[in-house]
């Protein structure tokens, strides 16, 4: 089950200099890629070698322009990148309305976490990493 | 006998009818037996009117005429019933003073259905209401599905602003705790600096709040004959350096050259587009925009055309007009414009469409 990365999905640069931070600090040897939206971060993942294709966990924001977090969770279900221990999705967003959070449990995530990152809502997902 | 009421009842001047000609019985009863059944109708009629009003209760039209009617109609039972009589009773005095009434109460009938008559032929037919109601239900409809967008818009927009006020805030959370819990120079000093790039983003989304709030509020008292060749060209000066940036070759056809219309409104118009122009350049290319204006069934329409950056539309048709939604990350934009031209056009009356290719341009079509 383990994962050997994070792909951190989220265009507002100040959260990302802050999750990046604070990753770090708990685990400074992880592997973190940050992509400004969805549909970055979508590339990335398919034009990625089969071969190379690692386990990932993916922080992942909501309001995003270009391709939200939500249209990047339909094309990844869409894909064949899907599969159930590459692709453990964590959502990081700073919006609390129900619709989302009934959106993203539609889409079977691991988690969603409230910004600002803060220590404790990360490191139960970190602890995952193998 | 003679004198009872002036003589009304006075039988003995006249023979009964019976014996006044010559009668077989068959005819005699013929006669009286038409008679009766005459009054008979007469007075049953007026129960059924009488039924009627009353179950209509107030919900009738000129209830004074069917009052009327049921006293015309009694009247005339009557004479039928005193011509029978006048077989046995030659009552001629009664016989006429009722009928003498039955002529004041067919007259006063008369006058009063004249007088109806204009008002009468105003009432709708059943199949006319029902056609009324038809088109009244419509607009309603019509009516509720705007409210019902209206009311999306706003959902939208409160989710939108909510989320672009609490973003910058988290984010200053988040710095904070990191200060706390660092010394070291540097970070201190680039964290103070995203802290202020925090603070400046929540003015900046306030500023775009209020200017939404703002074209709603704002009534439009500059209405007048506005040249889109002038508006345009005060649009171009006041983005005089993101004009010098880009570099655009501007095509202008106004074949329609003036509108009646709000001036700041029209300026906010062409302000957007012509702006989302200069922004979603492409850096492939020169950028050109072309300004059309032309008429078709009696409305003005403007379009501005570039050869810029393009939206796939397919996955975003629904979202391009919604607040604060952005589609282009590596420029600054706000998302709000769009939005702001699609309820300026709209609260007007007008519409906004647009087609796009991905990497071929954008055209924006203003119905006025």
């Amino acid at each position: 089950m383990p994962f050997n990365r994070i792909i951190l999905v989220d265009d507002d640069e100040i959260s990302n200099f802050l999750s990046i931070s604070l990753i770090r600090k708990i685990d400074p040897e992880i592997e973190i890629i940050p992509f400004k939206n969805g549909k970055e971060a979508l590339d990335y993942l398919k034009n990625e070698g089969l071969s190379k294709r690692k386990s990932n966990l993916i922080l992942l924001d909501i309001r995003m322009p270009v391709m939200n977090g939500f249209e990047f969770l339909e094309e990844i279900r869409n894909s064949n990148l899907k599969t159930k221990d590459s692709m453990r999705v964590v959502m990081l967003s700073s919006s609390d309305n129900p619709r989302d959070l009934e959106k993203a449990k539609s889409f079977e995530v691991l988690g969603y976490i409230n910004k600002p990152l803060k220590e404790e809502s990360i490191s139960t997902y970190l602890s995952l990493t193998g | 006998m003679e004198d009872d009421f002036f003589g009304l009842l006075t039988t003995n001047k006249w023979p009964p009818r019976w014996v006044c000609g010559e009668w077989t019985s068959l005819h005699g009863w013929f006669y009286i037996l038409s008679d009766l059944s005459i009054g008979l109708a007469y007075f049953t009629i007026p129960f059924i009117l009488f039924y009627f009003i009353r179950k209509r209760k107030n919900n009738l039209p000129f209830v004074q005429i069917f009052w009327l009617f049921i006293l015309f109609i009694l009247a005339c039972g009557a004479t039928h019933f005193v011509d029978a009589a006048l077989f046995w009773f030659p009552a001629y005095h009664l016989s006429g003073v009722i009928l003498f009434i039955t002529g004041i109460i067919s007259w006063v009938a008369v006058i009063g259905l004249v007088k109806v008559l204009p008002e009468a032929l105003q009432l709708k037919t059943t199949d006319e209401l029902e056609a009324t109601v038809l088109t009244r239900t419509d607009e309603l409809q019509e009516s509720n599905k705007k409210l019902r967008e209206i009311n999306s818009d706003l959902d939208n927009f409160v989710y939108a602003a909510s989320h672009d006020l609490k973003s910058p805030i988290n984010n200053i959370e988040g710095l904070i705790a990191m200060l706390k819990s660092t010394d070291k120079k540097d970070l201190v000093d680039e964290v103070f600096q995203k802290i202020e790039q925090s603070v400046s983003k929540v003015r900046h989304t306030i500023d775009q709040i209020s200017s939404v709030v703002k074209i709603q509020r704002t009534e439009e008292t500059d209405v007048g004959e506005v040249f889109f060749d002038k508006v345009l060209a005060e649009v171009l000066e006041e983005n005089v350096n993101m004009v010098a940036a880009a570099k655009p070759q501007i095509i202008r056809d106004f074949a329609i050259d003036s509108i009646h219309f709000s001036h700041t409104t029209l300026k906010s118009i062409m302000y957007n587009l012509v702006t989302n122009a200069l922004k979603y350049r492409s850096t492939e290319r020169d950028l050109e925009i072309q300004l059309r204006t032309f008429s078709k069934e009696n409305h003005t329409y403007l379009s501005v055309e570039d050869n810029g950056l393009g939206i796939d539309l397919n996955q975003n048709r629904d979202k391009l007009f919604s607040i604060f939604s952005r589609f282009h990350d590596h420029v600054e934009g706000s998302g709000i414009g769009l939005f702001m031209v699609k309820r300026l056009v709209e609260k007007r009356g007008g519409n906004i469409s647009v087609a796009s290719e991905e990497n071929k341009g954008t055209i924006f079509t203003v119905k006025f």
